[in-house]
């Protein structure tokens, strides 16, 4: 329990990354939840929790069989994030993090979840570990998701 | 913006989070009943089969004790399709249960995922088509002993006029007669319930795969 508590912020990017609803956030989060309270006692110590716990956030994200609403995509999602009172600089940090998760909304699930862990600061090996393609793949992916991210955060910083 | 300018935002939102909801809180999620698509799955299947052991129980101690034991060959019959029955639940549930497991590397989870939704909707298919061949053999079954007249004049079943292979020739032909739109429906429908999230996860795969 305490484990999860204290990485509540990784599942809630998690959520944010997947979902662009409120409703929708809250679900898979308790959905996640449930998943890791579930698997746990399966839980060997051969990874590093934190990669376990990405390994069931991300499957139940991404293996998600709800059907999503189609929503009209608006510039940023409709809630963000809490926390981000205490940062100074409110305002442009928030309007750079719209940006962000407006970027973000546009690429595909697993270009997803490659810059979450890129955003992470995650090693290749662990990213190998959690998403189970291998390194000379992952850093091509990676050069090509960056490139993309950069070409989309400038757009949606131009187009807004 | 670049990069680095996105990843001082991204860790940002990090700290704030953490202390503003507590233990509590996770706890009472865990009280509440999973929402996720498979748990609701697994409840519609534990719900089907209570009820057809509820019904099945009632109808074949109907049948057995009603009709002057006349109908008991009918107790038999519901026995076996309910054992049938319980055949197709433990593979389904099994196979729920395979799907549950989200632990293991994001691309073998998927792999694994789409194998087993795939083995499930076989299994929901051939479980569908199945019952059209033993529904019209135990109608057929009914009929031959319970309405003499019907099945004398009917080409459907033996008499001085039908011969053995225009009996089994018709049955052949009644039986592909409901057996393929019955098909062709459970391929429409499951396609609908399955097949854009099987396609989904299998394009997420073949992404994950590509160089």
């Amino acid at each position: 329990m305490a484990l999860v508590n204290q990485h509540r912020p990784m599942l809630f990017k998690v959520c944010n990354l997947y979902c662009r609803q409120e409703y929708e956030r809250q679900d898979l989060f308790q959905e996640i939840v449930i998943q890791l309270w579930r698997a746990y006692p399966g839980f060997r110590g051969e990874s590093k929790f934190s990669t376990w716990m990405y390994r069931i956030a991300l499957n139940t994200a991404i293996s998600d069989l709800r059907k999503k609403k189609h929503h009209i995509i608006t510039t940023e999602p409709d809630g963000l994030p809490d926390g981000i009172d205490d940062i100074q600089n409110y305002q442009e940090k928030e309007d750079k993090l719209k940006q962000l998760y407006t970027a973000i909304g546009q690429l595909t699930e697993i270009e997803k979840a490659i810059v979450m862990l890129y955003l992470e600061d995650k090693s290749y090996d662990e990213m190998e570990d959690i998403l189970g393609i291998n390194q000379n793949n992952l850093r091509v992916k990676m050069n090509r998701v960056k490139d993309k991210l950069r070409k989309l955060t400038k757009a949606v910083e131009y187009g807004s | 913006m670049d990069l680095d300018q996105l990843k001082d935002i991204w860790k940002g939102l990090d700290e704030p989070v953490a202390g503003r909801q507590g233990k509590q809180e996770i706890l009472n999620m865990l009280k509440k009943r999973s929402q996720g698509p498979i748990a609701k799955m697994k409840r519609n299947l534990l719900f089907e089969l209570i009820s057809v052991i509820i019904l099945y129980s009632a109808l074949i101690t109907h049948y057995l004790t009603a009709f002057d034991h006349e109908l008991q060959s009918v107790a038999w019959f519901l026995l076996v399709i309910g054992v049938l029955f319980l055949v197709y639940y433990f593979l389904k549930n099994k196979l729920l249960n395979e799907m549950q497991q989200v632990s293991g590397k994001v691309r073998f989870h998927l792999e694994r995922q789409v194998i087993t939704l795939e083995k499930y909707v076989r299994i929901y298919m051939i479980a569908g088509v199945i019952m059209v061949p033993v529904c019209l053999a135990f109608f057929g079954w009914i009929f031959y002993n319970q309405v003499e007249d019907f099945s004398k004049s009917s080409i459907l079943f033996p008499s001085d006029t039908n011969s053995l292979w225009k009996v089994i020739l018709a049955w052949l032909i009644l039986t592909l007669a409901l057996i393929i739109p019955v098909y062709f429906a459970y391929v429409w429908i499951l396609n609908k319930m399955y097949g854009k999230h099987i396609d989904k996860l299998k394009q997420i795969i073949k992404e994950m795969s590509e160089e």
